[in-house]
């Protein structure tokens, strides 16, 4: 004998079926956004591009040196795309601190980061040694995020 | 359907179909991703073969014992904790939304730290929806079974 599903029946099975389909757009959504963000920030902050999309500035105050970055980050993407930048404790003889920045750039627009960073203790007479990590963090809201701990600054100069 | 005997070759094919498909699903896919993605994947279950092959086997078991059992109440229980097993194999595997690994590049190790829980739950949502609809739809079929349907226009 033949029956007919039942509404809740009908209703599960229509859940399913969104459930699965938004699962599918989210992860193909995703995965373009991934693909055209990396391919952009990376064009934007590569040295060799040209207008590179950052500037740096530099000022000097007795034994201190602050270096400015200005980077123009774009996103290519289908989600919004945080970045954020901060400095871990540094070791050597030169003291390092940072500014934390994070910023929040809107699908196929542009934000500028302002990133600071203060050298303290810079010696005129004496080896300055320096060395700090910077914690870089991506992520795509709401779905993924990145962090790294890159080595922004690792050296050691003579002074004179 | 309830009530209603599965041809001996429907079910052979049933079971067929549903051995291909989880097997593909559960074991060959993660095979390919832990090979692929060795480097990311370090200290996650999906690393570990032999978490594929428990965790795909035992999936795959539930399943055709579900197929095997079709129109019983016992294929409700199969599927329903096929779909549980589905659910707690992506979850575990996908090292439940936040992974750990080490980027080396040029010299320099970097450690990397990687967050996806909405993305694992968009994942395991539509296998826990199955887990809920499995033994719902053999109950209201079952509630159902003897009242004729509607004739059709």
């Amino acid at each position: 004998m033949k029956r007919e599903p039942s509404m809740v029946g009908r209703s599960l099975w229509a859940a399913s079926v969104v459930i699965t389909v938004v699962a599918l757009v989210a992860f193909s959504t995703l995965a373009y956004s991934v693909y055209a963000d990396v391919g952009s920030v990376g064009r934007s902050l590569s040295s060799s591009s040209s207008p590179s999309g950052y500037t740096t500035s530099v000022a000097v105050n007795g034994t201190s040196e602050t270096e400015y970055v200005n980077a123009t980050i774009p996103n290519a993407g289908l989600y919004p795309l945080v970045v954020g930048l901060s400095c871990l404790p540094s070791n050597g003889s030169v003291r390092v601190t940072c500014s934390n920045v994070k910023v929040t750039i809107p699908p196929g627009g542009e934000q500028t980061m302002h990133f600071a960073m203060v050298f303290q203790n810079i010696s005129f007479t004496s080896t300055n040694t320096v060395s700090v990590k910077g914690n870089v963090s991506l992520a795509l809201v709401p779905f993924a995020s990145v962090s790294m701990v890159v080595p922004i600054i690792s050296a050691s100069e003579r002074a004179g | 359907m309830i009530g209603e005997e599965i041809p001996a070759t429907t079910r052979a094919f049933r079971v067929a179909y549903t051995i291909v498909l989880n097997v593909a699903l559960w074991i060959a896919v993660p095979l390919i991703i832990s090979r692929e993605f060795a480097s990311v994947l370090q200290g996650v279950p999906l690393s570990n073969p032999e978490f594929i092959y428990a965790f795909g086997g035992a999936i795959t078991g539930l399943h055709v014992l579900g197929a095997l059992t079709e129109g019983k109440a016992l294929s409700a229980v199969f599927n329903s904790g096929s779909y549980v097993a589905g659910a707690y194999y992506v979850w575990v595997a996908g090292g439940g939304g936040a992974v750990s690994f080490d980027v080396s590049a040029s010299g320099v190790t970097i450690p990397t730290a990687m967050a996806f829980k909405t993305g694992l739950f968009l994942l395991v949502l539509p296998l826990l929806v199955g887990a809920i609809r499995a033994p719902l739809k053999f109950l209201l079929d079952e509630s159902e079974a003897g009242r004729p349907a509607r004739d059709m226009p």
